[in-house]
């Protein structure tokens, strides 16, 4: 029989209040590992919306927001860029390849991108993943029209169904209900923004757009399908167009050239940086969150503490009979923080468990339902340093019973409950 | 000499009345001496000083020939944890440990003691035989739980805890006054043979008139701390 031995029996007898206090320590620890690598994922899914890509080109304006519409197709573009520009720009003999992306449509609450089929070849993902086809294959008649997988699954399209592109970002006021789009190609899951466009060819984007120009007047009638498949439809404008190079090392001089495009106001971003950018602007809700997960593991040690200090009191008995046997009031408080050690080990233990043991549940579903792919099950070395950490913190806090029952013993003696 | 005393005086506040007054008291190695002495007449302020949880103000206190006042607080509580057993008018036993492991609980902090109760045939066949001539079959009663004992269990249990690793001295407070009429004597035959077996000197602490019979030598507070009971003061 020893000090250790002794604490884990003296717990072990206290078993109700005892799992209790352990199951708050799990909960918070839960929470805190979970939390921080949610983040961890969350920043690494964000970061891998996009790569490969050396620089994006758009409208002038703030960098982010080019970010946000050309990757995340989240808002829109103040103004558009002329093709005049983009194929000057695609021609240049520093650029491998160009991505155009024209925006502005919608279907069903989805963004459509007009795009060619560089998008497919191109585009990549999740340190350099390209895009796979699930089913069908890329556009390559007129109306075909490529859908990401969130789409498909939510709107339950597969290869061959028809659907109606909206003009503008819905509202349904403009359908092109008279145009024969169906779905040709969907896209195997990215975990990106990718999953929730429909992409269709520029042409078609044209196509869509003719009967409302001047070349409905020019024609002198409706035209039809088949029709508007005889026409060479070269489109004027797009939204904006990601670039590859041939070598990272024009990267800056090309960023300047297109900067300082003499035929309309251009900005090229390089990715990298607007995403830091960008992240920077969310990491306050994310110290928020970590904030919130370290409070309630403090509260689970402050209950921890109150627990153990409760529990003083009907033990005045149990440190007096130590104290006959020999026990100085430094081992009475060695006890409670062996205790306090204990307890928070095992909840901690039991929090890492937890955290492991949801991650591997969930991760296949987690990628699947929100596109955010749980990199790693098993903890990491910091996890283990946060753990450790949690158990000194658990031991710190055990010092405040400690030394009250230290003090206690030392007042009682021998003589306590006569 | 187990306890020998001069000139002991005790307060609980520095100033205040004395607790204890004590001019001297001188206990042979091996004797089974009674203290008796009502409430209030310093009973609980010798145990403390006895086992050495307390140090009287002034005057010397030498427990088994060690002078008390020259050990700090940790290494008079080793000396209590090395060299005596203090047994307790009730509640004596760790209501999650089992019987023996009660009896063993005093070889936790003490390595003398378990050098001592390894050298006498290992600890737990001394716990064992302990609890035996106190009359608790081990195999009976040693894997039990304290609660589900008796009083007079109990307190025999806290004996035999007392006495593992042989200590020098034994001191009990009130060890019988929970117990009936029959089992006091039992309790205090069982405790006085089984020290005198062990060689340790019994100190009992007890306000029960039943128990005089048992004790060769008798010391009454009222007397021997009678400058600090009429209120004189300590020159």
């Amino acid at each position: 029989m020893n000090l250790g031995t002794l604490s884990i029996r003296s717990l072990l007898s206290r078993r109700w209040t005892v799992i209790l206090t352990i199951f708050s320590i799990a909960v918070s620890v839960l929470l805190v590992l979970g939390v921080d690598r949610l983040r961890h994922d969350a920043r690494s899914s964000f970061a891998n919306t996009v790569s490969g890509t050396d620089l994006i080109v758009g409208a002038r304006t703030g960098s982010v927001q080019l970010l946000l519409y050309s990757v995340f197709r989240i808002g829109n573009a103040t103004s558009n860029i002329s093709w005049k520009s983009h194929a000057d720009f695609a021609a240049d003999r520093r650029v491998a390849w160009t991505i155009p992306l024209a925006l502005g449509d919608s279907h069903r609450g989805y963004r459509v991108l007009g795009t060619t089929s560089s998008y497919f070849e191109h585009y990549r993902y999740a340190d350099g993943r390209r895009l796979g086809m699930a089913d069908g294959k890329p556009f390559d008649d007129l109306f075909d029209v490529v859908v990401g997988a969130e789409v498909a699954d939510a709107l339950g399209y597969t290869v061959g169904s028809d659907l109606v592109i909206e003009h503008g970002l819905g509202g349904g006021i403009n359908k092109h209900d008279n145009l024969p789009f169906a779905v040709s190609g969907i896209l195997a899951r990215t975990g990106t923004p990718v999953d929730r466009t429909i992409h269709v060819s520029l042409a078609a984007l044209e196509a869509i757009h003719i009967d409302f120009g001047p070349a409905k007047r020019a024609a002198g009638r409706e035209l039809d399908a088949d029709g508007l498949r005889t026409l060479e439809l070269k489109p004027r404008s797009i939204t904006a167009y990601m670039v590859g190079l041939k070598s990272k090392t024009s990267i800056f001089s090309l960023q300047r050239d297109i900067n300082n495009y003499r035929g309309e106001a251009l900005m090229a971003i390089l990715p990298g940086v607007a995403m830091h950018e960008l992240w920077s602007t969310v990491s306050v809700a994310e110290t928020a969150l970590r904030a919130v997960s370290v409070c309630v593991l403090v509260s689970a040690f402050l209950g921890m503490m109150t627990m153990l200090l409760a529990g003083l009191n009907e033990r005045r008995r149990e440190m007096a009979i130590l104290r006959a046997v020999g026990a100085g009031p430094r081992h009475i408080a060695l006890l409670l923080v062996i205790e306090a050690s204990a307890l928070s080990a095992a909840g901690a233990g039991l929090g890492l468990a937890a955290v492991t043991v949801i991650y591997a549940l969930l991760a296949d579903w987690i990628g699947a339902t929100y596109g955010l792919f749980l990199s790693r099950i098993a903890p990491t070395p910091t996890e283990w340093l946060l753990v450790a950490g949690a158990i000194i913190g658990g031991a710190l806090a055990g010092l405040v019973p400690a030394l009250r029952a230290a003090r206690q013993s030392l007042a009682d003696g021998l003589i306590v409950g006569k | 000499m187990a306890v020998r005393i001069d000139n002991l005086a005790f307060r609980w506040s520095p100033g205040g009345p004395a607790v204890l007054d004590i001019p001297e008291l001188e206990i042979a190695d091996g004797a089974q001496v009674l203290i008796t002495g009502p409430s209030g007449s310093g009973k609980t302020s010798l145990l403390n000083i006895l086992s050495g949880i307390t140090l009287p103000n002034s005057g010397n206190v030498e427990i088994l020939n060690t002078d008390m006042r020259t050990l700090s607080a940790a290494a008079r509580d080793a000396f209590r944890a090395d060299h005596i057993g203090v047994i307790f008018q009730m509640f004596n036993l760790i209501p999650y440990l089992s019987v023996t492991e009660n009896v063993m609980l005093a070889c936790t902090f003490s390595a003398a003691r378990r050098d001592r109760a390894a050298g006498a045939g290992g600890i737990t066949e001394q716990a064992h035989r302990l609890l035996t001539s106190l009359g608790l079959a081990p195999d009976t009663f040693g894997s039990r739980r304290v609660d589900a004992l008796s009083i007079g269990q109990q307190q025999r249990v806290a004996a035999a805890r007392a006495l593992i690793g042989n200590p020098g001295l034994v001191i009990a407070d009130e060890p019988t006054s929970a117990l009936d009429a029959a089992n006091r004597q039992s309790f205090i035959d069982l405790v006085s043979n089984a020290c005198r077996d062990c060689g340790a000197t019994l100190i009992v602490v007890s306000h029960d008139e039943a128990l005089f019979p048992f004790f060769d030598h008798r010391i009454d507070m009222t007397s021997l701390n009678a400058r600090a009971l009429s209120g004189e003061p300590i020159s």
